[in-house]
């Protein structure tokens, strides 16, 4: 029971999503039509993606597999999709060890045991993670068969290393999906970026949930969101089952310039 | 529909109590000498030292139903040898389900035993010692003897024997606190196998401490007979089974295998009123189209007859009496029973049928996703199903074809037809899954099932075959210096006596990194790159100097401003590429023993353990053999019985040798964090 609520725990901590900060007050009509236009234009580029993890608890008691629901950004026509890496799976590669009340000590490993697209119509893609990169906590998946993929069923959005930038209280336009009881539904919203963080490199805070694109008013690809967390070893579990400061890091947009070379590495995979 | 976890004993009991006692020096004395045996003239000494020869812990590796998947799991327990052939009495819950027994005497011999028979109702199995195991294979095998559980009464002393935690044989003593425990009725109903626990089992409770382990051990008497087999524990209550009801049942598996009983359709509850002179148990429930339907009898009749036996349920402790009743007669009976209903007796007749198991025996289908089984007739009145044709599905692994299927299968679904093949049990579904195998792993097959569900007829189509898993997946290609370091702090600044120097102390140079560190020390402050300063300032800034790397490129030059012993300098590096990470590593996995590894990266070999390599372990799945020889994720394989692993071609040879040999035991020397440990894995090798 004691594993059902830790790893119930850890789902919820990582569902939470910073609530958005204001709403972007009356920016004119423009706006309004310009980000309906990006989400017309860009909303099939935002897809659902789920996966099955295996927790392993050790002396514990054994594995455990638990669904988890993903928002990924299509970057090209085979289905290459950018989703978080820590949001697939916050306990990273290794093996990691806890201790959630005193005299309890658990040794936690996760693993992917399969990723999949959900298809519009209810079905799945199975896919594959091509590659990551812990340092901008991207994962880059596709379809694990391309004979799979019916041409044009994956709309990518343009990208390129020149791509948008942001100042603080720029406006921006969201493009997300609505989980499961949302029927996987597509979503737009409106927000200022309310911080451009510097260091260890550049991202934005625009309060975004996890998976999600970001656009300029221009309809130009500022980035995608993912967790950042300052801390020397990433993730860690402790700090959400024990409710510590950093939690799970925080939701930033990790801008499309960052993620290009990337994106090229998993292409010539 | 699964059988909810059996716990064998509460929670409230305790670990090995004050009146815990061990068998005399002198039995075991006698013991090391060679095994006592009941045709000894030497009388023994103590109740304790007639039964403790034939003691007996046993260890098993059972089939447990999981979640989709049958997954074998390790547990230990108790039995006493009753015969001399050999033969055992333990607890169904023991080893009911087990397809590997070794059974540890009271000698010291580890011996092989095989599975008699079982009857999850009575929580009774019967083992047989395989004598080709022992020692001397002709030696005479010491038993104990039954007494009477009858003529136990409260107060009697008692003692309690077997191997509680699974330590070796041990004893407890007490005395009979109850002759009649019944489960306490606690609002709902514990179930073995889907058997009803103490439907039919009044228990002998007694306060000689038992704990997990016990069970299936010996209840004796100070007379050294047996009086019952310990099996459950509740509020600081002992409870064993009566020797009589355990010695009947066994008795019965060891002549045909199995217990035989009848079956009336009749739910027998205590009365609810307790009228002086009056008799009979309350039927509760009578089920559809049963003998008892047919006979008439109705819901509130009072049994007061059954065939010769007189029936009175005038307490809840009364009712596993009066069950064990209808079930003991000969199947296919007929029965003369009297209900008295509205003041009046009516006698009726009624012919009894063969009970068959609450829960056939569940199977995996590991394409499929599902665990299914025949359908029972007690799963057939529990689910209000409209017939015992088709197949259950009793669970659904996560992420498996039947989770996949549109819409979902579920437990609780009845297979009625697969495609357009109708399937009536699980023999019928057998032979299509099996002509729906698939020949390859990566080969799919879509099918339409039919099934029940809620009364309803629906299709699901699903595409079985093997779940594709991902393996762990390859990292970015990033420029790589090779070094670890930590932020140099103003508080570290200070401490340091460098002034206001501020960027990243090298603490760690790696060997795989030569080339591109060569010329960086350990204790060296890195400033600036490329002339740009490194801004960070708090301890956990590590990351901005990564960061400031990873925006050049692999092979680029970079001036690195350093301050060495108090004096800057500039030192020029050529950039290295991060290593080769796990998902480029050679790959194996052993699917009969369940275990995957891989390579070690570069990284991985910088331990003095595993400079000369080893297999890391990526998965053992629960379950699986190496998970019960205790393998874990991420363990290293240093060594295969005596053999240096290097690599994985050299564990697959070792693995491949071992599995051909069918060695009893495949000793693993694995590397776990900083220590080593073995580990044996012991496969049984022809599972039925």
């Amino acid at each position: 029971m004691q594993r059902l609520i830790l790893f119930a725990s850890l789902l919820l901590a990582l569902a939470v999503q910073p609530a958005p900060a204001a709403s972007a007050e009356g920016s004119g009509r423009d706006l309004t039509d310009s980000a309906r236009r990006v989400f017309e234009t860009h909303k099939s580029s935002v897809v659902a993606v789920g996966a099955l993890m295996n927790l392993d608890l050790g002396m514990m008691g054994g594995t455990q597999e638990q669904d988890v629901e993903l928002t990924g950004t299509v970057v090209d026509d085979s289905g290459l999709t950018v989703i978080s890496k820590t949001a697939l799976n916050p306990f990273g590669d290794e093996s990691l060890t806890v201790e959630p009340q005193p005299g309890l000590v658990l040794e936690i490993s996760a693993r992917v045991e399969q990723i999949w697209f959900e298809r519009e119509d209810g079905t799945r893609l199975h896919a594959e993670i091509v590659l990551q990169d812990a340092d901008l906590d991207v994962s880059l998946i596709r379809p694990v068969n391309q004979d799979d993929v019916e041409p044009g069923s994956f709309s990518p959005v343009a990208l390129n290393r020149a791509a948008a930038q942001a100042s603080v209280l720029d406006q921006v336009i969201i493009l997300g999906r609505l989980g499961i009881h949302g029927r996987r539904g597509a979503s737009v919203e409106i927000q200022r970026v309310r911080a451009v963080i510097e260091r260890p490199r550049l991202s934005y805070e625009v309060g975004s949930a996890v998976g999600s694109a970001v656009f300029d008013t221009a309809g130009q690809l500022l980035g995608v969101t993912v967790n950042t967390q300052n801390r020397e070893r990433g993730f860690d579990p402790e700090d959400i089952l024990m409710g510590g400061p950093a939690g799970v890091g925080l939701p930033v947009v990790v801008p499309a310039s960052a993620i290009v070379p990337i994106i090229k590495q998993a292409q010539g995979r | 529909m699964r059988a909810r976890p059996f716990h064998i004993l509460a929670v409230a009991a305790t670990l090995v109590a004050s009146t815990h006692l061990t068998a005399s020096d002198a039995v075991q004395r006698a013991v090391a000498a060679g095994i006592e045996t009941q045709d000894d003239a030497r009388p023994p000494r103590s109740p304790i030292d007639s039964v403790y020869p034939a003691l007996v812990r046993i260890w098993v590796v059972m089939d447990m139903p999981g979640e989709g998947r049958i997954e074998r799991r390790r547990g230990a327990g108790s039995g006493v040898i009753v015969h001399p052939d050999g033969y055992v009495v333990t607890n169904h819950h023991v080893a009911g389900n087990a397809n590997r027994i070794v059974c540890n005497l009271s000698d010291q011999q580890e011996v092989e035993a095989e599975l008699v028979g079982t009857d999850p109702l009575a929580d009774i199995a019967v083992l047989k010692i395989n004598r080709s195991t022992l020692r001397d294979p002709d030696a005479p095998l010491p038993f104990a003897r039954w007494g009477d559980s009858s003529e136990v009464e409260v107060s009697d002393t008692v003692f309690a024997m077997g191997s509680p935690a699974a330590i070796s044989q041990s004893t407890t003593r007490g005395i009979v606190s109850n002759t009649k425990m019944i489960m306490p009725d606690s609002g709902g109903v514990q179930k073995l196998d889907g058997e009803d626990v103490g439907s039919i089992v009044r228990w002998i409770a007694h306060d000689a401490t038992i704990f997990f382990g016990n069970s299936g051990g010996p209840l004796i008497n100070e007379r050294g007979e047996v009086i019952g087999i310990n099996e459950i524990g509740f509020a600081g209550l002992s409870g064993a089974i009566p020797g009589n009801l355990a010695r009947a049942v066994a008795e019965e598996i060891i002549e045909h295998g199995s217990v035989r009983r009848s079956w009336t359709g009749l739910t027998l509850q205590a009365r609810l009123t307790t009228e002086p002179g009056r008799r009979g148990g309350l039927v509760a429930n009578v089920a559809a189209d049963s003998p008892a339907e047919t006979a008439g009898i109705r819901p509130g009749d009072l049994l007061v007859r059954f065939g010769s036996e007189d029936i009175d349920c005038a307490i809840d402790e009364d009712v596993p009496i009066a069950t064990a009743r209808l079930l003991g007669v000969p199947v296919g009976e007929a029965v003369v029973v009297v209900v008295e209903r509205d003041g009046e007796r009516i006698t009726t007749s009624l012919t009894t049928e063969l009970r068959d198991r609450a829960q056939p025996q569940p199977t995996e289908y590991r394409s499929w996703g599902m665990i299914c089984s025949d359908i029972s007739r007690q799963m057939q009145i529990e689910e209000s199903l409209s017939g015992s044709d088709g197949v259950m599905i009793l669970s659904v692994r996560p992420g498996g074809a039947s989770e996949n299927a549109l819409p979902p299968l579920a437990s609780g679904d009845v297979i009625k037809a697969v495609d357009d093949v109708r399937v009536t049990s699980l023999a019928d579904f057998a032979q299509v899954a099996s002509s729906h195998a698939t020949s390859t792993s990566s080969a799919q097959r879509t099918v339409a099932l039919t099934l029940e569900r809620d009364g309803a007829e629906i299709i699901s189509v699903l595409e079985i075959g093997h779940r594709h898993r991902q393996r762990p997946p390859a990292a970015a290609r990033k420029p790589w210096l090779g070094v670890e370091t930590q932020v140099v702090t103003a508080e570290l600044s200070r401490a340091l006596g460098v002034g206001t120097v501020r960027g990243v102390r090298v603490i760690k140079l790696s060997d795989a990194g030569a080339t591109a560190n060569d010329g960086l020390a350990v204790g060296d402050i890195v400033t600036a790159v490329n002339g740009k300063p490194i801004r960070a300032s708090r301890w956990n800034d590590t990351r901005v100097f990564t960061g400031m790397i990873h925006r050049f490129s692999v092979g680029e030059e970079l001036t690195l401003t350093i301050v060495r012993d108090g004096v800057e300098r500039d030192l020029t590096v050529t950039l290295g590429e991060t290593p080769a990470g796990p998902a480029t590593m050679a790959h194996f996995e052993n699917e009969f023993l369940e275990i995957e590894c891989r390579d070690l990266t570069v990284l991985e070999r910088a331990q003095p353990e595993t400079t000369d390599g080893g297999a890391l372990v990526e998965d053992a799945p629960s379950g699986g053999w190496a998970s019960l020889g205790g393998v874990r994720r991420n363990d290293i394989v240093l060594a295969i019985d005596g053999e240096r692993i290097h690599d994985v071609g050299r564990l697959d040879q070792a693995l491949a040798t071992a599995v051909s040999e069918r060695r009893e035991q495949i000793i693993l020397l694995v590397l776990r964090g900083s220590e080593t440990l073995f580990l044996g894995l012991e496969p049984a090798w022809e599972v039925p």
